[in-house]
C-alpha cells in the first residue's frame, strides 16, 4: 500500500492512528503496530506475509540465543549463534533476491544450463533482513540487550512506516519509545508537517519527473542529442533523490505520529563537495550500516595488511552496496564505481580536493554522482556508450528525437522545485518560520494545508507511480 | 506544550483526512455511476462482493475450506485490493472538480513552458499526446511515428489480402481508408516528430496492393480539410465527413455494381440544439474548449429490420435523437449514442429492390455509414474484430451469403494492425 495512495491517507493511516492512540493501556499499542504493519504488508504483497514471519521469528530467537550465551560468558558460542543469525538473514534474502543473479552469472561462465525460475522478490526484503542483522549484531556486540517480548521486537522489525524502505533502524534506535510508548501531540503536528512536505515531494515533483525521465530513457540513445540527453540525466538526478527522500519524510512523518524519532537518511547529498561527503548524505542509514557492521570490522581484521587496506575494504564495501541496490551487473557496476573514486579520494586526492574552490569541488562531485545515476538507471550496460555518447555530443546539440517529439518541453520548469528542494534553502526556511512562531507559522501551516490539498489534486488526477527504492 | 496556531494545523490536517471516510460512512452504499466526463464506470468497493457472496453460501453449506480458498485466491491474486483502491480513488468526494483544478494548473505550467517557443500548437494536457490549436478551437492527435517494423505490418496486412482474395475470387472486395491527421503528411506538428507517418505508410500499401482490390480513401487535402471533416473536440468524423465518406464508398461500389439503388440524400440537415459536443478529446484532456455542434440527418431510408447478434432492435438513439429526446451534459458520448454501438454481428434486412449482400468490417468510424451502405443492398452485415476476435471469414460465408464485402476504416482497420484486424480466411 504505497503512502501516496488514497487508500493509506484516508482509510489506513487515521484508522492505525486512532487504533494506536485508542488504547487504554499503552503496552498494547506494540500489538497494533504489528497488525497494521501485517495489513500494511499484505494488502500490497499478501504472497510473502510468511517471509516476514520466517524473519521475526529467525533473529527474535537468534537474539535469544546469542543474549542467553553473552549470559553464560560462553563467547565461542555466541560467536557462532551471532554467524548462524547472519547467515540465516543472508540465506533468506539471497533466496529471494540473488539465486536468479548468481545462477544466470554460473551459466554464463561454465556450459551449463539450470532450470530455475526466479521468485518474486518480497517488498522491502532488503531493508528488514538488514534491520534483522543489525540487531543481531547489536546483541552480539552487547550494544543491546536481547528484546524477550515478542510483540515489542517484531514491532521494531515490520512496523509499517519504515518496513518497505527504510530508513533502516537498529533498535537501539527506537528502544525507548517501543517499551514506553508515550502520546506526543506535538509529534503528531510534526510528523503531519513532514508527510506533507514528503507528499508533495514525491507526487508533484518525483513522479512529475519521472514521466519526463522514462520517455527520455526509453528512447534511442542514437537519435537523442545532448540537450535532451543532459535534461534527462538532471531531471532523473532529481527525481530519484526526492522520490526517496520524500518517501523518507512521508515514514519519519509517520514514525513522529506513532511517537517514534526514525533516523534520518538524506542530508541535502547533491550540496557534497566529495563523494565520500556524499555518501555520508545519501541513504544514510545504509551507509551507517555497512560501515558499521562491515567496513570497520573488515578494518579491523585486516589491520596488519599496510598496502591498499582501506581502498580495498572501501572497494568491497560498495560492490556489496551496489549488489544490495539490485541482482544484476549496472548495480555491481555502479558500487564499484564508488568503490573505485572512494578508494581514490582515500589516497589523498580528497587531501588535495579540499584545497581548490569550493565551486570546483561541488562541480567534481555532481558530475560524477549524474554519471553514477547513469549506471544505475540504464540497466542494459551495452546502452551506456551511446547515452554517455549523446552527453557529450556526438550526437549533436539536437538530433531526431527532441524535447518536442517526446513532449517533455513542459516538464523543464519542474527542475526549478527540484533544485530548491534538493537544497538547503527550503529547509532552512521552514525552520526560521518555525524557530520564529506566531503569524509566521500559521502562514507556514495555512501553505502546508494548501500543499497537501494541491498533491490531492494530482493523486486524483494523474495517479502516482510506486516508489523507485521499493523495487530494491 | 502545543501553541495555538499548531493545534489550529492539526485539526485541519486531521479534519481533511477524517472527513473523506467520514463523507464514504454518512453517504452510505454507493449505487453504479457512470462518469460522464470520463466515459466510464466508476469503481465500486463491492465490485469483489459477488466472489465473496459465493465464498458466504460455501460457509452457509458447510464448506469453508472452499470458501476461504475462494478468498485467499481473491486476495493473494490482488484483485480485492486493486478493486478496493481504484474504488476509493473513484469515490474520492469532489473528484472532477479536483482534477479540474490540477489538469487548469498542467495548463498554466505547459503556457509557461511554451512562452519562449514560437510555437502556435502546444499540449493541451500532460498527460495526454493531445494538442490544442488554439486559435481554431482544436485538439489534435501528435502524428503517428512509423516504427521499425511498420512496413512489416503493412506487408503482412497486404500478404493476407492476397490469400483472401485468392480465396475467394467471386466475390468484390473494397477498401475505403479514412485518412485521420495521425498519418497525414497535413499535421501541423509533423516538423517535430523526425520519424512522423506523413501518409508514408498508406503510400506504402497502395502501392502494393493487389489489383483484384478496390481502392477509396478520403484524403485529407489540408487542416482546414480536417477540420471540416472531423470534429474539432473528438477523434472521429462528423455527418459531413460521414456523407462525404458515403458518397466516396458509394461512387467506388458502383463500379462493380450494376443497377446499384439509388443513393440515398439527405432530405435535412438536423443540429440538435443545446448539445455542445466535448468528444474524446476534450474528455481525455478536460480541456477548456468550445463543444462543436452536433449534428444529424433526415432521409427517406427503406424499412429495415436490425438485428445485433441475431436479436431484433435499435442499437443507436438516431430516432430519439431527431425526436429531441438527448441529454445536453457537457462529455456527453453523443457520437456513440447517435450512431450506435452494437454487441457483434450487426445486420440490416432491409426491404430495397435489390438481393444482393454485403459484409462491412470496421470500427466506430465505419458504424455509421452501416445504415447509409445498408440502402444499397437487402442484407448488410457489420462486424467489428474488436467485438469478436473469432470471427472467420469461411465460418461467416457458410451461414451468409455476401457478393461484396468492404473493409472501411482509419489505418488500423485497413493496413496497420495485425493484433484485431486481420481478416482470418
Amino acid at each position: 500500500m504505497p503512502f501516496s495512495s488514497i487508500t493509506f491517507i484516508f482509510l489506513f493511516l487515521p484508522i492505525s492512528l486512532i487504533l494506536f492512540y485508542i488504547l487504554p493501556y499503552r503496552g498494547w499499542r506494540n500489538a497494533v503496530l504489528v497488525f497494521t504493519s501485517l495489513v500494511f504488508f499484505a494488502w500490497s504483497d499478501p504472497t510473502h506475509i510468511h517471509v516476514l514471519f520466517i524473519s521475526i521469528l529467525i533473529n527474535y530467537l537468534w537474539g535469544l540465543l546469542i543474549g542467553k550465551a553473552k549470559a553464560r560468558n560462553a563467547e565461542i558460542t555466541a560467536k557462532t549463534q551471532m554467524w548462524i543469525g547472519v547467515a540465516l538473514n543472508l540465506l533468506l534474502l539471497g533466496l529471494y533476491k540473488y539465486t536468479g543473479f548468481f545462477l544466470n552469472t554460473l551459466e554464463a561462465i561454465f556450459p551449463i544450463k539450470i532450470n530455475y525460475t526466479q521468485w518474486a522478490l518480497p517488498l522491502g526484503i532488503s531493508f528488514f533482513t538488514f534491520s534483522g542483522i543489525s540487531y543481531i549484531l547489536d546483541v552480539y556486540n552487547q550494544v543491546n540487550a536481547p528484546e524477550k517480548n515478542l510483540i515489542r521486537f517484531s514491532s521494531y522489525l515490520i512496523m509499517f512506516p519504515k518496513l518497505l524502505q527504510g530508513p533502516i533502524t537498529r533498535f537501539i534506535q527506537i528502544k525507548e519509545e517501543l517499551v514506553n510508548p508515550k502520546f506526543f501531540p506535538l509529534g503528531i503536528m510534526q510528523g503531519a508537517r513532514r508527510f506533507i512536505g514528503g507528499l508533495a515531494k514525491k507526487v508533484i515533483l518525483a513522479d512529475s519527473l519521472a514521466l519526463a525521465t522514462n520517455k527520455v530513457f526509453s528512447s534511442n540513445f542514437n537519435e537523442i542529442g545532448a540537450g535532451v540527453a543532459w535534461f534527462g540525466l538532471f531531471a532523473y538526478t532529481f527525481q530519484i533523490y526526492l522520490d526517496f527522500s520524500g518517501y523518507t519524510d512521508m515514514a519519519i512523518g509517520i514514525g513522529q505520529m506513532l511517537g517514534f524519532q526514525l533516523p534520518e537518511n538524506f542530508n541535502f547529498p547533491y550540496i557534497s563537495r566529495s563523494i565520500s561527503e556524499f555518501w555520508r548524505r545519501w541513504h544514510i542509514t545504509l551507509g551507517a550500516w555497512f560501515r558499521t557492521y562491515l567496513f570497520i570490522p573488515l578494518e579491523f581484521a585486516r589491520k596488519r595488511e599496510k598496502f591498499l587496506r582501506q581502498q580495498s575494504n572501501l572497494l568491497i564495501v560498495f560492490l556489496l552496496t551496489g549488489l544490495w541496490h539490485g541482482a544484476s551487473w549496472n548495480f555491481v557496476i555502479w558500487g564499484a564505481y564508488y568503490g573505485v573514486i572512494l578508494a581514490i579520494e582515500a589516497s589523498g586526492f580528497g587531501k588535495t580536493l579540499k584545497k581548490t574552490a569550493p565551486f570546483f569541488q561541488h562541480v567534481y562531485s555532481l558530475i560524477l554522482i549524474m554519471l553514477g545515476w547513469v549506471f544505475f538507471q540504464i540497466t542494459d550496460i551495452h546502452e551506456w556508450g551511446s547515452f554517455l555518447g549523446a552527453l557529450f555530443g556526438t550526437h549533436g546539440w539536437r538530433n531526431a528525437v527532441t524535447f518536442r517529439s517526446l513532449n517533455i518541453l513542459f516538464y523543464i520548469p519542474f527542475l526549478i522545485p527540484g533544485l530548491l528542494f534538493s537544497l538547503p534553502f527550503m529547509h532552512k526556511l521552514g525552520a526560521r518560520v518555525k524557530e520564529k512562531g506566531g503569524k509566521a507559522l500559521l502562514v507556514l501551516d495555512i501553505v502546508y494545508i494548501l500543499l497537501f490539498l494541491f498533491t490531492l489534486t494530482f493523486i486524483l488526477s494523474k495517479g502516482f507511480t510506486t516508489f523507485m527504492y521499493a523495487e530494491f | 506544550m502545543m501553541k495555538k496556531e499548531n493545534q489550529f494545523f492539526l485539526l485541519l490536517f486531521f479534519i481533511i483526512i477524517l472527513s473523506v471516510p467520514a463523507y464514504w460512512l454518512i453517504r452510505g452504499k454507493p449505487t453504479t455511476q457512470v462518469s460522464i466526463v470520463e466515459g466510464r464506470v466508476l469503481g465500486l468497493p463491492e465490485k469483489s462482493y459477488p466472489t465473496l457472496k459465493i465464498a458466504m453460501e460455501y460457509v452457509r453449506q458447510g464448506k469453508p475450506e472452499l470458501a476461504a480458498v475462494l478468498v485467499w485466491d481473491l486476495f493473494t491474486g490482488g484483485s480485492l485490493q486493486r478493486k478496493f483502491d481504484g474504488a476509493a480513488t473513484d469515490q474520492f468526494p469532489f473528484r472532477v472538480p479536483l482534477i479540474m483544478f490540477s489538469k487548469a494548473v498542467d495548463r498554466q505550467i505547459i503556457n509557461l513552458s511554451y512562452l519562449v517557443t514560437d510555437d502556435e500548437i502546444i499540449p493541451a494536457d500532460m498527460t495526454s499526446d493531445i494538442y490544442i490549436i488554439p486559435d481554431k478551437e482544436a485538439l489534435i492527435d501528435s502524428p503517428s511515428r512509423l516504427k521499425t517494423d511498420s512496413f512489416e505490418v503493412i506487408d503482412e496486412r497486404l500478404k493476407n489480402y492476397q490469400e483472401i482474395t485468392s480465396a475467394y475470387p467471386d466475390i468484390n472486395f473494397y477498401i475505403y481508408y479514412l485518412e485521420t491527421l495521425e498519418f497525414s503528411k497535413f499535421n501541423p506538428l509533423n516538423k517535430h516528430f523526425a520519424q512522423a507517418d506523413k501518409g508514408q505508410s498508406f503510400d506504402y500499401f497502395q502501392s502494393n496492393l493487389p489489383n483484384q482490390i478496390n481502392l477509396g480513401a478520403l484524403s485529407l487535402t489540408g487542416l482546414d480539410d480536417h477540420l471540416v471533416n472531423y470534429y474539432r473536440t473528438d477523434h472521429h468524423w462528423n455527418t459531413r465527413g460521414i456523407l462525404e465518406g458515403y458518397n466516396g464508398i458509394y461512387g467506388m461500389l458502383s463500379k462493380n455494381y450494376a443497377n446499384i439503388p439509388k443513393k440515398l440524400t439527405p432530405s435535412a440537415m438536423i443540429t440538435f440544439p443545446g448539445i455542445e459536443f466535448l468528444g474524446t478529446l476534450a474528455r481525455k484532456t478536460l480541456s477548456p474548449i468550445r463543444g462543436d455542434t452536433f449534428t444529424g440527418f433526415e432521409a427517406a431510408f427503406p424499412t429495415c429490420v436490425v438485428r445485433d447478434q441475431g436479436i431484433e432492435g435499435d442499437y443507436d438513439y438516431g430516432d430519439e435523437y431527431l425526436a429531441g429526446d438527448y441529454s445536453t451534459t457537457p462529455y456527453t458520448s453523443h457520437y456513440e449514442y447517435y450512431f450506435g454501438n452494437q454487441t457483434g454481428l450487426l445486420e440490416y434486412d432491409c426491404e430495397t429492390t435489390t438481393n444482393r449482400n454485403i459484409l462491412i468490417i470496421g470500427d466506430s468510424y465505419t458504424r455509421p455509414l452501416v445504415a447509409l451502405i445498408a440502402t444499397q443492398y437487402r442484407h448488410t452485415y457489420y462486424i467489428d474484430f474488436r467485438q469478436d476476435k473469432e470471427f472467420t471469414l469461411s465460418n461467416f460465408l457458410k451461414g451468409h451469403h455476401v457478393e461484396d464485402i468492404l473493409i472501411a476504416g482509419g489505418p488500423n482497420v485497413v493496413f496497420m494492425d495485425t493484433n484485431y484486424w486481420m481478416l482470418k480466411p
